[in-house]
Parts: structure tokens; sequence; C-alpha cells
């Protein structure tokens, strides 16, 4: 695919955070963004990896993995369209803490890491957005931690398909249940038995990998509230415009 | 009152100079030990080394033990800072912030424990944070937002200095580095964040009280603290019945003594080994 093609087909402003920027401030990032394929399953970053790039979703799911020496792991955050991945970068860190991976397909924008530092720097609306998106990330793992506490695996569950459908167009997830029980970081006859009571319920159909939502309202009604608390959040801290550059 | 004045520090140029670790036997330590400086920084792990001098004339005169933040602050930075810091006590019990509320000030405690608590919809807290000297409360207004979405409940009494928002979000246009220390603290609460939901999955229950005592020692700065059963559980997410069976195996183990209440840990290293390793991994990601 040609980059106009690209360009025209997954814009930069499909990114709510790149959407949010003063016109002036965009067209001043535009040129240092290259346009980046994101197939299921691709690795972002390592734990532990130095950091080359900052990615900005137009589509699709990225997952922030924690990772057990015994190569077991659990999601603590997803990430789409209404953020980035890599703010270890701005906030001084170092090495990338987690694994970032594709979990949904998609495409976006990544901007070196070197230069999204200085754009940062400057301060403006861009810095103003991405410490504000870095508060909701922080809001969204914290509630995970309570959520793995305290909470169903059935509800975890919930909560899981509401966060990724938002971030998606349609209704259906491609995923495995192995998949899944790594993302929720629980073993596959847990994820078995929640997505049977689910779809006993009526709430979701689930065949060979594939999770069609049938019943959304239905399914927000049974989320524990750490779903809410997260939008909330997510809806507060991140408008859709940002109009002064200071 | 000022703690500056306090701390007095002649040898200034260590203080502004990024000293990465104080070694042993060292220029700095050896300052500091001939009464040469009052304190250094040690701006690897954001600690004031005072000397003891200086530590007992600013807790004789009630003043605070500096903060941790702003002990990193170069002092024209801090100094800009002390007109606008009240001192205040904070009781055990007290609750600083409720979620969602406008947050009205910022606090560097100094020997006061912090717990930042989230609320379920059936009323249970569970602490998902602790903050003491080295931190700051109220972070999320570095990051821009006006509210955050946890309860703040002071655990431990003790002092600390406040500012107002209004002045917290000045002060924070005015200073680099305030900024840069204060996004270095939000990374390692973020980092926090990150491992407690992992650790709240994977580990034990004993793992976890380990790992938990551990930072509360840190925090206090003493092997000795008084914790309820309750603020345990509480803390833990756990039923009291696991807080005591979880203690009485540590007790057992002789890395700590545990008695109504009154904690004492009587081997860090082993308690170290005993801990679900959370510990470690965020003291060295976040420092």
């Amino acid at each position: 695919m040609g980059t106009s093609l690209f360009f025209a087909l997954n814009a930069p402003k499909d990114n709510r955070l790149l959407a949010a920027l003063p016109e002036e401030d965009y067209q001043a990032l535009l040129p240092l963004l290259e346009p980046v394929v994101l197939p299921l399953g691709m690795a972002l970053y390592e734990a532990g990896g130095v950091q080359g790039y900052v990615y900005f979703p137009t589509s699709g799911i990225v997952s922030l993995l924690y990772v057990l020496e015994n190569g077991s792991s659990a999601e603590i955050a997803v990430t789409g369209c209404e953020g980035l991945v890599g703010i270890a970068l701005f906030m001084g860190g170092e090495t990338t803490p987690s694994r970032a991976v594709v979990q949904s397909a998609g495409h976006g924008y990544r901007i070196k890491a070197a230069a999204l530092k200085t754009k940062f720097e400057a301060g403006g609306a861009l810095q103003y957005l991405l410490l504000r998106f870095t508060q909701a990330l922080i809001t969204q793992m914290t509630q995970t931690a309570v959520c793995n506490r305290h909470h169903a695996v059935d509800q975890q569950l919930c909560r899981w398909l509401l966060l990724s459908l938002d971030r998606l167009p349609a209704n259906d997830l491609v995923m495995t249940q192995e998949l899944i029980a790594n993302m929720l970081g629980v073993r596959r006859e847990g994820v078995t038995e929640a997505a049977g009571k689910l779809q006993a319920a009526g709430l979701i159909e689930y065949s060979r990998g594939k999770i069609t939502v049938l019943d959304r309202p239905q399914l927000e009604a049974r989320v524990c509230e750490c779903y809410a608390v997260v939008k909330q959040e997510y809806d507060r801290l991140l408008p859709a415009t940002v109009l002064e550059s200071a | 009152m000022s703690a500056v004045q306090a701390a007095r520090v002649p040898g200034e140029r260590a203080v502004n100079g990024r000293i990465l670790r104080l070694v042993k036997s060292g220029p700095e330590l050896r300052a500091l030990e001939a009464g040469q400086v009052d304190a250094v920084l040690d701006r690897a792990t954001g600690t004031a080394h005072l000397l003891p001098e200086a530590e007992r004339a600013l807790s004789a005169a009630g003043g605070p033990i500096v903060n941790s933040l702003l002990a990193a602050l170069p002092r024209e930075d801090y100094r800009s800072l002390l007109g606008e810091l009240e001192p205040v006590t904070l009781t055990s019990g007290e609750v600083l912030h409720e979620p969602g509320e406008r947050i009205r000030h910022v606090y560097f405690p100094n020997d006061a424990q912090v717990s930042l608590l989230i609320v379920m919809a059936d009323r249970k807290a569970l602490e998902v944070g602790l903050v003491g000297r080295e931190g700051m409360v109220g972070i999320a207004l570095a990051l821009r937002a006006e509210a955050s979405a946890v309860r703040v409940q002071v655990q431990g009494s003790g002092s600390a200095l406040r500012m107002n928002a209004a002045s917290f979000r000045e002060a924070l246009g005015r200073s680099l580095p305030l900024q840069h220390e204060l996004l270095r603290y939000a990374y390692a609460k973020l980092i926090q964040a990150r491992q407690t939901a992992a650790c709240n999955r994977f580990h034990q229950i004993e793992g976890r009280l380990a790992c938990w005592l551990l930072m509360t020692r840190d925090r206090v700065r003493s092997d000795r603290f008084y914790l309820t059963h309750e603020v345990l559980a509480t803390t833990l997410g756990i039923r009291r019945v696991g807080v005591t069976n979880a203690a009485t195996t540590l007790q057992r183990r002789k890395l700590i003594s545990y008695q109504r209440g009154n904690i004492r840990i009587l081997d860090g290293k082993g308690l170290s080994a005993a801990s679900c390793g959370c510990y470690d991994i965020v003291r060295n990601l976040a420092s």
C-alpha cells in the first residue's frame, strides 16, 4: 500500500490524542509521523527493552503485559486509538517495563523516541495530553489490580470484552481462549467456564476463536464496577480537542 | 521552620551536582561524617542523608524531616516553594481526598504515611498505593488532571507540608526540576500500579504480606511499626484470618514478631527472600 493511500485509509487523526491537538501543533508533528501496520501478535516492546519509537494506534488494540519469570503473563492495560504506547519515554524511564503486544490487528503511526521527547519537553498541548493520558493509564492499571483480586473471572471477562469493544469498530473480537487466558492471567479452563456462562446467558456467542457480543447492555449490567471507573476516567481526562497551545 | 535553613549545606556543589550514590569512604560521606556539611542528597535514590545533629535539630524544632522529593530539588527551586508550603499534622484515619473530588491540596509527607485506596461498590476499600517521605500525595495534579479516582487516607500519623492546588500548578510551571522530579515519581507510581496488578493476580498472601511490610519499613524508616489486622486485611484485600495465618508463618520463621499490631522486622534479608519479589522489582525499576 502506498503511503498516500495509507494516510487516506488511516488518517493520523483517527488517533484521538493526535486529533485533540491544536492544528498548529498537529502540523508540526505530522512530518515526524511514520505509518505502521500493527499485525496481530506483533510485539512493539519487550520488557526491559530500549525504546526506539512511540506508537499512536489509529485502529486495533495493543495490550500491555506483565511477564513473569516463568513466562506466563497478565494484561495490565489496553490501549487503542484513544492513546499511545510507550509512555516510559517521556516519564523518564530508561527501558520499557512491560511487553506490548498487538492484541487486535490495526494500524497506527510511530514517531522516533528522541523526536517525541523533544516535542514533549517543549510543553504545550502535546505535553498536556500525554500527561493526562498517563493519569488515565495509571487509573486503568490500578483498577486492573483491584479487579484481579476481587472479582470473579466472568466479571473480569466482561470488563475485558467491554474495554476491547470500546476500541474496535464492530462487535466481533477474534480471540482464542488461550489468548484470553493469557490476557486475564487465568487458566484456560477458567476462561472456558466464564465464556460458557456468558454464552448460556445469551450475552455472547463464542465459536472457533471468534467472540461476538450479542447483548452489550446485558454485558454492561453484569460487569464489575471496574469498567465504569476506567471509562469515566478516560472520558474525563481525554478531551476531544485542546483549544490552546498552552 | 525552613528545612533548608536547618539543613544548611555549605558543600553546595555536592548538592547541586549529580551524586550517583554515596560511596563508602567517598568524599561526600567523609564530609558528612566530619561535620563539614549537614546534608548530602543521593539523587539516585532521592534520599537526603542528614547529619545526625541536623536530623535532631529538625525534629527538636518540631520541624519537618525533609521529604525526599523536596530535598532532591536545587536549593533555589526549593526556596521558592517554601513560602507556599504549610506544615500540617496528619492524623491516622483522616481522609484527605475522596474519589472524583477536585484535588485541593498536595501533600509532601515527612514522617506521615498515607494510603491510596480504591473504594469498591460494596464499600470495601483496597489499598493500591502508599505514600511516605519519598513521595507526594496528589500526583494527579502534576499529570495535569484535576481529580483522581482514589480515596486518600492517612494511615500513620505524622507531619507533612502541604500546598494548595493553585500554588502548586504555578510552582510546577516555573520549576523545571520540580516537573522532572514529579514525573519521575509519577512513573514510579505507575510501575507500582503495574506491579500490584500482577502481584494481586499471581502471588500468595504470605509473599505479598512480606513485600508490603518491607515497603512500609522503607517509608517509616524503622523496623518497628504499628499495624492492626484490620488495616493489613484491607491493604492486601484478604480476610483477617488470612492475615493471621500469613503473619504467624512469618513469625514462626523468625522473620518478624507481631503482637497486637506491633510489628517488628527481625530479619530483613530473610523477609525479602520470603517476599513475592515485587518489592525488589519496583525498587529497581523506579529508582
